[in-house]
């Protein structure tokens, strides 16, 4: 494909893009469905998850109707988290993002799918969060093959570690008996937010050739340094908190 | 969340073939694999086109929820 027949491309795929994904969301949003249920964040309200869960929904009946496994689909979910491994180490960062936005949409699926059929159990909510922290590590691992090479590096440990310990906080306060649901980026905003930006990273890398410091997919590159530092600073406030509600002397 | 399951398979259909659609995309956009990538955009539109068509109309609608009561 030369060079200006790409440019073109990744334009009509920005309009269609936009255009379908805007269009839906208003259709759905137009319905007044009934979102009470639905828990939302600060990046992602409760429109936005209930749209998402609504897509989700055939996917999930069928599932239980052929009484797939929760455990089944989570081993189905890492593959798919390789996937985008390879497909970030490969720089196929336009088919990753939409890959790693299934593979968080697949966790979902697992949970909703998991609640419904096994009552969530937990063997089953233990081996979804270890299969969740490789799935994490296979996304970032194709990130630090793509930009081995380079500064950018740095902020993609960075963000695997924050994203680590995002998750050790809450798991290690619940086991000391402690809640820990607060944190401005918990999981599904890190997918939205890495998946997104690759998904319109890559567009714009082929639409304006912008690069950041002579490094490929500056927008990626962006997103990847704002990773870096929001999921650190999610870690440090879900520490703070639960040192806060913690019984016992100050350390 | 009364949806019919046809209904509701339908709809599957439309994300499913969406979302290949842009994998394919991607193919084509950012590899040397370009006939591969336009042949998986191929298969998702016609996986998304075969659930955005058959959307019934009210008449078969009901009438497939009869059925499958």
């Amino acid at each position: 494909m030369t060079p200006a027949l790409q440019t073109g491309f990744a334009l009509v795929l920005l309009v269609g893009i936009l255009a379908v994904g805007l269009s839906s969301i208003f259709l759905y949003m137009r319905r007044s469905p009934d979102l009470s249920s639905v828990r939302g964040s600060a990046l992602l309200g409760p429109g936005i998850r209930g749209w998402h869960f609504e897509n989700l929904r055939p996917f999930e009946e069928l599932l239980v109707r052929w009484r797939v496994s929760p455990a089944a689909i989570s081993l189905f979910q890492l593959a798919i988290a390789a996937l985008t491994g390879v497909a970030y180490a490969g720089g196929l960062i336009f088919a990753a993002g939409w890959l790693l936005i299934f593979a968080g949409s697949i966790d979902i699926v697992d949970g909703r799918v998991a609640r419904r059929t096994h009552g969530g159990s937990k063997r089953g909510a233990f081996l979804d969060s270890v299969i969740d922290r490789y799935a994490d590590a296979f996304a970032y691992l194709g990130l630090v093959s793509f930009y081995a090479d380079g500064w950018v590096l740095w902020p993609v440990l960075a963000g695997l570690v924050g994203g680590f310990m995002v998750s050790y906080t809450r798991a290690r306060a619940e086991g000391l008996g402690a809640s820990c649901l607060v944190g401005m980026l918990q999981r599904p905003e890190r997918y939205v937010i890495l998946g997104l930006g690759s998904v319109f990273g890559s567009l714009a890398e082929h639409i304006t050739g912008w690069h950041l410091w002579d490094q490929p997919y500056g927008v990626v590159i962006f997103v990847l340094v704002a990773l870096a530092v929001l999921t650190n600073a999610t870690a440090i406030q879900r520490m703070m908190y639960v040192l806060r509600h913690l019984p016992g002397a100050e350390p | 969340m009364s949806e019919p399951p046809r209904e509701l398979a339908r709809k599957g259909r439309r994300v499913a073939g969406m979302f290949l659609l842009l994998i394919g995309a991607g193919v084509v956009l950012e590899s040397n694999a370009s006939w591969s990538g336009a042949a998986l955009m191929l298969l998702g539109l016609g996986v998304h086109l075969s659930g955005f068509m058959a959307q019934s109309s009210p008449d078969v609608l009901a009438r497939e929820a009869r059925e499958e009561t």
